[in-house]
């Protein structure tokens, strides 16, 4: 026999209380779950200016546009690791900066064709550095959406290099090795005369990709064929050894992205391949070494030929478990508009991968790159941020005639991505310099790695090439 | 002569002991133009102020970074931390050390070496766990991941100092009438407080200074730890902010040091007593 169950008093209040309290707060919870949201992650920019730039960009975004987003920063050292956690648990944020191409990763993002296709039609053409950087030509793929390029030239110590008669600085990477002692000799306080690293961190694998191109050698040529076992390889390998031996010592062995900036900026070293970040601290920082900081374009090598890497390229990747891909597209879109703001904000650190997007919104589309280029142009020949002489920065905007990508003489694909995550080449450097192999092992060693990379690729499908192997 | 060389080498002692707390004290209030000194400046003194101190280090931590949220948060991953690590430990340790025999040894060893495991082998299943557990990017995450790591050490460790406490105290509470379990309850835990201490002091440091799992699973920078949230904002880039990072690690590393000092003779039994065959 069942018994009909009274109510009371008290839980008549309670279930009415309760029910009110659904009834109100019920649109709004339900409103905040239809909230659309993008997260962002990106690394801490080394302008410290530029985070609160593009952190308040976005939020204005977000706000404007209805929706709500995160930025969250990590350190550049540490992209990559986060970035393999949110493949593992497939689950992060929207977009992902990265700072090489992530070429690796290739299978977990979206592919951007349409995103670049908008951003060229509103703004002109993307540079070919930052598309042989984000495109794979195998599977016909844009891994990745570049917003920006950093120039990697070299910096140098005015008077000091004046002293040794060179005012303008070195020209070649034969004159590193000519001036080495010559600094040692004039000031023996200075005690790497000349600061490259040699180390597993990203200034060192940039800088040992240059002198490896300089000297007409490369990882892979242009059809994806690992090529590095070359004479023109033995030849930068060997110049490397000379190199350490005249202007170096083991302190560049365990150096970090921060070292050579350190290391200029206490005049411990006369020249150092680096984006302008050095400079800027030094003048943050009211530092007199600032005004004696100057730039060169990338060093010749023995033929003439001079390449430098970009010192770091932004690259935008959405993964395939985004939440909100379409927001991340629009996202993007609308920062490329806003990029003149996003190269002050930076210090001209960042320079833009679509050059059109710095002109005025007034310009023709044929017009924009060329006004856009002019604009940087007249920007680094007058540094508005207070250089002396305000027109040092000039040596940096020619780097598109020698910045070249991770790949180069090909694209960057995955395999040129791992075996810049793994370090073979500033290895391979290493290797020699502290004689531990001769630069024939050390350079038959670098290689065997590479195609064992290469081949893991391939049988992937995302490399092309193989048959024009070296052995 | 021999009393004046023990206090030299005491002196020594102290001097390679402070030097580091010193050194961040000094860099934590140096003008950075007191930092970055040309090679030409012979006339520098690296470990003495040549211009004037300054608070601008200070005011970057606390100022433009969010330090005393990680700071709160490193506390309440600490806490919950400890807890659990000393709740399963401590039994874990008395039921291995008297209780299973030559098996327990064994087992103990085992277990220990899965604290030989390398967090950069593991954070990616513990990343797919997380995610699974929908633990991604909270302080949840870390407190579900910190104890993999200290137990297994915490329970060897308590196995061992408990080899060196003589069993037959546990048997006399037996035989006036304890209970097995009133003995772990109430008895062991009297007789091993120092081993306790050291899995306490042992724990705040790992969870402390651990770095791979927090940039694993946390993201949002208001739910950083010390470990995380100082590099992320004072490293940008190839640029250090020495003078903040200095100031960063001074702050957190005072506590610590206070704490170890406050236990250090207890911290000491509790590592060696385990290490003496009884």
């Amino acid at each position: 026999m069942t018994q009909r169950k009274r109510m009371d008093r008290r839980e008549f209040v309670k279930t009415t209380t309760g029910a009110t309290a659904a009834v109100a707060l019920g649109p709004t919870i339900l409103r905040r779950r239809q909230q659309k949201t993008l997260k962002i992650l990106q690394w801490s920019h080394f302008v410290p200016a530029y985070d609160v730039w593009f952190d308040k960009y976005a939020k204005d975004w977000g706000t404007a546009k209805g929706i709500e987003v995160t930025v969250d920063h990590i350190s550049l050292a540490d992209l990559t690791t986060r970035a393999n956690a949110e493949v593992a648990a497939q689950q992060g944020h929207d977009l992902f900066q990265f700072l090489s191409p992530p070429g690796a990763f290739e299978p977990q993002v979206l592919d951007m064709v349409d995103l670049v296709r908008e951003a060229e039609r509103q703004h002109g053409p993307l540079i070919d550095l930052c598309k042989r950087s984000t495109y794979n030509p195998v599977t016909r793929k844009w891994f990745g959406f570049s917003d920006n390029y950093v120039p990697d030239p070299g910096d140098y110590l005015k008077s000091v290099w004046t002293e040794i008669g060179m005012p303008d600085g070195p020209a070649t990477w034969e004159d590193l090795v000519t001036a080495g002692p010559q600094i040692k000799a004039k000031h023996p306080e200075i005690q790497i005369p000349i600061g490259i690293g040699m180390s597993q961190e990203l200034d060192s694998n940039m800088a040992t990709r240059a002198m490896l191109w300089s000297f007409d050698g490369s990882i892979q040529d242009a059809n994806e064929n690992v090529v590095l076992k070359s004479d023109q390889a033995l030849a930068a390998l060997q110049f490397g050894a000379r190199l350490f031996q005249a202007g170096m010592n083991p302190a560049v062995l365990s150096w970090n992205a921060a070292s050579n900036n350190q290391a200029l900026n206490a005049r411990q070293t006369a020249y150092i391949l680096n984006s302008i970040s050095a400079y800027r601290t030094a003048q943050d920082n009211k530092l007199p070494v600032a005004d004696d900081i100057f730039f060169v374009p990338a060093l010749k090598g023995p033929r003439g030929t001079r390449w430098a890497s970009e010192h770091v390229m932004g690259i935008y990747a959405i993964w395939k478990f985004a939440l909100s891909p379409d927001a991340a597209k629009q996202f993007l879109l609308d920062l490329i508009a806003h990029y003149r703001d996003a190269v002050m904000a930076s210090k001209l650190y960042n320079f833009p991968a679509y050059p059109g997007s710095l002109a005025e919104a007034s310009v023709p589309l044929a017009q924009k790159p060329a006004a856009g280029t002019r604009w940087l142009e007249q920007a680094t020949a007058n540094d508005p941020f207070g250089s002396n002489p305000p027109n040092k920065l000039r040596p940096i905007s020619t780097a598109l005639q020698w910045a070249t990508n991770i790949g180069h003489p090909g694209p960057a694909n995955p395999a040129e991505s791992e075996v810049f995550d793994t370090f073979v080449l500033p290895t391979m450097f290493a290797n020699v310099v502290t004689g531990r192999m001769t630069a024939p092992q050390a350079l038959d060693d670098a290689h065997q790695q590479v195609k064992r990379i290469f081949e893991k690729w391939r049988a992937r499908g995302l490399v092309a090439g193989g048959a024009g192997d070296r052995a | 002569m021999k009393r004046v060389a023990l206090y030299a080498a005491a002196l020594g002692f102290i001097a390679f002991a402070g030097f580091p707390f010193y050194w961040m004290l000094l860099t934590a209030f140096k003008q950075n133009r007191d930092l970055y000194v040309g090679a030409f400046d012979t006339q520098h003194v690296p470990w003495i102020f040549n211009d004037p101190p300054t608070l601008e280090h200070l005011r970057l931590l606390f100022g433009q970074t969010d330090f005393l949220s990680w700071v709160w948060n490193t506390l309440v991953v600490v806490v919950a931390v400890v807890v659990i690590t000393v709740a399963v430990a401590v039994p874990a340790g008395y039921s291995l050390a008297r209780l299973s025999g030559r098996w327990g040894e064994s087992l103990g060893m085992g277990i220990f070496f899965t604290y030989l495991i390398p967090p950069t082998l593991l954070f990616i299943p513990f990343a797919r766990l997380v995610s699974l557990l929908g633990l991604q990017d909270s302080l949840g995450a870390l407190i579900l991941i910190y104890p993999t790591m200290t137990i297994p050490f915490c329970t060897w460790l308590v196995m061992g100092f408990l080899r060196s406490v003589p069993w037959e105290i546990e048997e006399q509470a037996m035989i006036d009438g304890y209970s097995r379990l009133a003995v772990i309850l109430k008895v062991a835990p009297r007789l091993i407080v120092p081993g306790i201490l050291t899995v306490v002091v042992f724990t705040f440091t790992l969870v402390m200074q651990e770095f791979v799992y927090a940039l694993t699973f946390i993201s949002s920078v208001d739910k950083m730890t010390v470990s995380l949230g100082v590099p992320i904002a004072l490293v940008r880039g190839d640029v250090y902010h020495w003078g903040a990072l200095m100031a960063a690690a001074l702050v957190t590393s005072i506590p610590l040091a206070i704490v170890y000092n406050l236990f250090i003779d207890r911290f000491i039994q509790g590592f060696t007593m385990g290490a003496v065959k009884g």
